[in-house]
């Protein structure tokens, strides 16, 4: 019965030159469109050409290191270091995208109670590149901060007095040379002494502290998991390819449109008369919406292949080490979307409606799912709150896959959420449906 | 083969069906009379298992309605009112998905469909998109989609709403057609002469009430009205003939009404050969001749007050 149903839909599908536009061309013409502008019909497909910046500043040869190190390693990056000057003209000239200056790191700075501000320059004209070194930068900085609440919870009398206080520690920074406090703390004068007791505590905090952030709580560490073995793996290089970074997401977003529109399917059979016509045929309800699922699902799923079919052949797109892996997150990801909309077909009075609350819906959960954005390049607060729209797991499943060329065993999750969700909105569909009088409220 | 008994259906406050009982036997074709809004697509609709009623019973085929929906399904036909086809599809496909719905297959679904096809004079346009049809050729397809699985019992709803004289002709031609072999029809229309042609015994419907119910020969005795011989005379005898006709068998009553001469009788045919007869006597000549018999409009008239049209 259910292949009458959904070969029947195929075909008006097929038949409506209208639907089959939306569906296949205008996600092709999409993806030619983003291939010309960002010049990818190359061997590799489209690079993301490192992000240009400059760094200024003398900061402590460790931090030096450590961050020349991470800003290589990422790829995503060419650090630059320079004198002030130069980095300016630089930025104005476009030659990088951003400067990043560092603050003054001498003891006399970090211990004076000032405020430590590490500056960025944008470009205003490539903001987005700039954004992203931003968004970095703000993240690493929260680290920092909260590195500090930690301190302030723990040792709340270490911390700096308010402002106009007196502070035994002026006597160390203000005005004097590291060698007359020298001379003052050996000559035993009381106000120095008082000074180094609290200097020497706040170090031995700070040594303890130190040694606790030295073996870091949280770390990231990739493993590789396939067929039940579990083990530490090298980590696989994520990919440069642009288009494994934002064919997928653009691909669930026309998908998300494309369920949209065959959930409104069951308003056009309605309108059509059609719908009586299968209400007076001996059929289940469960069929009449089971049909539809698997109509939305395939239709989305042939959307994809069209998708990373173009991808692949032309921009040289990844599709992961494993097309088992691909295939299951399609699938997954077709079913979800099919089902995700039928609640909202069954409850809104006709297409139209459909229509505009499904647009509403669908840009919103985008926008906040990563659809656009690549969750981790997102604020924090809304990759917590992208967590929980449907497409989220859709597009980290995909970017596991397609941009970190991971198997199938970092996706175990997302399949399961992915697949809860298309058991609950298609239980929830079936329940509207016979809660809105099933037949009656359809005719 | 249909039993309605007391049904009752309400839409917030609009009584749409109140307390309608009548039986369809099978083999039969019973028409459902009524002005636009009088029930006439609920009731089809609570027939058909689309609808629960509110109140009363009904079974097709032996089976009830609220509680067999499944098992009456498979053995009715239903014609909506409204068209209800898939457009982008062919006049074939059409029929085909729902032959497949029903469980037809292979060379049994192929021969149906193409019986179908030519039955409904639509074969050479078989493998057209619904889409470029006239109203007429939709309405024949319309009508052949309710039929793929041989139902035992068809609802047809208004079927033959605006189209020409000529696709009614057809279209009542294949229902008295497909009648013969079997099929047991309840039809509703508001076109009079449409249930006076096809239908064996009519219900005639208004506000969810069934306000007559018969034969149609009955229903049209009912009524009470007698038959009219109207004519004029090409010279004025009339004095003469009314003093002669009064006298006639049959006839209760001969005078000029409504600007004509009329002669009121219960048989029309008898009374008109004696006329001849006394004309030929006198050497008189007619200028204008008609009978007049009772018809349903009449029962139409006087049941609902207003006349039945589009
Ligand atoms: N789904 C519904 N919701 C509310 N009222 C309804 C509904 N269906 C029918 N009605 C009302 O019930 C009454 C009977 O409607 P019905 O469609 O059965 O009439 P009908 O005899 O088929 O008329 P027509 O000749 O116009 O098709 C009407 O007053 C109509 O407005
Ligand atoms: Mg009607």
């Amino acid at each position: 019965m259910l292949g009458v149903l959904v070969r029947k839909d195929i075909r008006r599908w097929w038949a409506d030159r209208q639907s089959v536009i939306v569906t296949l061309a205008l996600p092709l013409l999409l993806t030619a469109v983003l291939g010309v502008s960002f010049g990818g019909f190359g061997d590799d497909g489209p690079q993301m050409e490192a992000i240009p910046l400059a760094l200024v500043g003398d900061p402590p040869q460790l931090i030096r290191d450590s961050l020349d190190n991470a800003l290589d390693q990422s790829g995503f990056f060419r650090p630059v270091w320079c004198d002030s000057l130069t980095a300016d003209s630089l930025v104005r000239k476009g030659e990088v995208r951003a400067a990043l200056v560092f603050p003054d790191m001498s003891p006399a700075i970090l211990f004076s109670g000032e405020k430590v501000v590490f500056e960025l320059w944008k470009d205003p004209v490539s903001a987005f590149q700039a954004d992203i070194v931003q968004q970095i930068l703000e993240r690493m900085l929260l680290e920092v901060r909260a590195g500090e609440a930690v301190y302030v919870a723990v040792w709340p009398e270490d911390w700096y007095p308010a402002q106009g206080e007196h502070h035994p520690f002026d006597m160390f920074f203000k005005d004097t040379s590291l060698l007359e406090v020298w001379r003052q703390v050996r000559d035993g004068t009381s106000e120095a002494e008082a000074a180094w007791k609290q200097m020497s505590t706040i170090f031995d905090h700070q040594v303890v502290l130190s040694d606790a952030f030295a073996t870091p709580a949280v770390d990231l560490v990739t493993y590789e998991r396939s067929a039940g073995e579990v083990g530490e793996m090298e980590s696989p290089q994520s990919s440069r390819n642009m288009f494994d970074w934002i064919l997928p997401g653009m691909g669930i977003f026309f998908m998300m449109f494309a369920a949209a529109n065959a959930g409104g399917d069951l308003h056009r059979e309605r309108a059509s008369g059609t719908l009586r016509r299968l209400l007076v045929a001996p059929l289940r309800d469960s069929d009449l919406l089971l049909g539809k699922w698997s109509f939305a699902a395939a239709n989305g799923l042939l959307q994809m292949m069209v998708l990373f079919g173009a991808g692949k052949l032309l921009f040289k797109m990844n599709l992961g080490p494993d097309p088992f892996a691909l295939a299951l997150v399609a699938l997954a990801t077709a079913g979800m979307l099919a089902s995700f909309y039928l609640p909202l077909a069954l409850l809104t009075r006709d297409e139209k409606q459909l229509g505009q609350v499904s647009t509403g819906v669908t840009l919103f959960l985008a926008l906040i799912g990563g659809n656009f954005i690549q969750p981790e390049a997102m604020p924090a607060v809304l990759q917590t709150i992208g967590r929980f729209t449907p497409n989220y797991w859709a597009n980290t499943a995909f970017t596991s896959v397609i941009a970190y060329n991971r198997g199938v065993g970092s996706v175990g999750m997302h399949l399961l959420i992915l697949m809860s969700i298309t058991v609950v909105f298609l239980g929830l569909s079936v329940l509207i449906y016979k809660r809105r009088g099933g037949k009656v409220g359809l005719l | 083969m249909i039993q309605v008994h007391e049904l009752g259906k309400r839409f917030g406050d609009v009584k749409a069906v109140d307390g309608v009982s009548f039986t369809v036997a099978a083999g039969e074709i019973f028409g459902l009379l009524g002005p636009n809004g009088a029930g006439k697509t609920t009731t089809i609709s609570i027939l058909a298992t689309l609808l629960p009623p509110d109140s009363g019973r009904a079974s097709v085929c032996g089976l009830d309605v609220t509680t067999d929906g499944e098992a009456i399904r498979r053995r009715i036909g239903v014609v909506p009112q409204e068209m209800a086809l898939y457009e982008e599809l062919t006049a074939e496909q059409n029929l085909d998905v729902f032959g497949r719905l029903y469980g037809l297959k292979g060379d049994q679904l192929k021969r149906r469909v193409a019986e179908l096809l030519e039955l409904s004079e639509l074969t050479e346009h078989a493998r057209r998109p619904v889409k470029g049809f006239s109203g007429g050729m939709k309405r024949r397809l319309n009508i052949m989609m309710g039929l793929v699985h041989a139902p035992d019992v068809l609802f047809l709803d208004e079927p033959t709403v605006g189209i020409d004289a000529q696709a009614r002709t057809r279209i009542l031609d294949l229902i008295r057609g497909m009648n013969e072999q079997g099929l047991t029809v309840l039809y509703t229309t508001h076109y009079l002469e449409e249930a006076e042609q096809l239908c064996d015994r009519i219900g005639v419907i208004d506000h969810g009430r069934l306000a007559a119910l018969g034969d149609k020969e009955q229903l049209i005795h009912e009524i009470g009205e007698s038959d009219a011989v109207r004519l004029l005379l090409a010279t004025d005898r009339h004095a003469d003939l009314a003093a002669d006709a009064a006298r006639w068998p049959g006839v209760s009553w001969a005078g000029f009404r409504r600007g004509k001469f009329e002669i009121q009788c219960d048989d029309g045919a008898p009374v008109v050969a004696r006329l001849q007869t006394w004309l030929t006597e006198d050497g008189l000549e007619l200028d204008q001749l008609e009978v007049i018999r009772p018809n349903l409009e009449s029962l139409y008239l006087k049941i609902t007050g207003r006349a039945l049209r589009e």
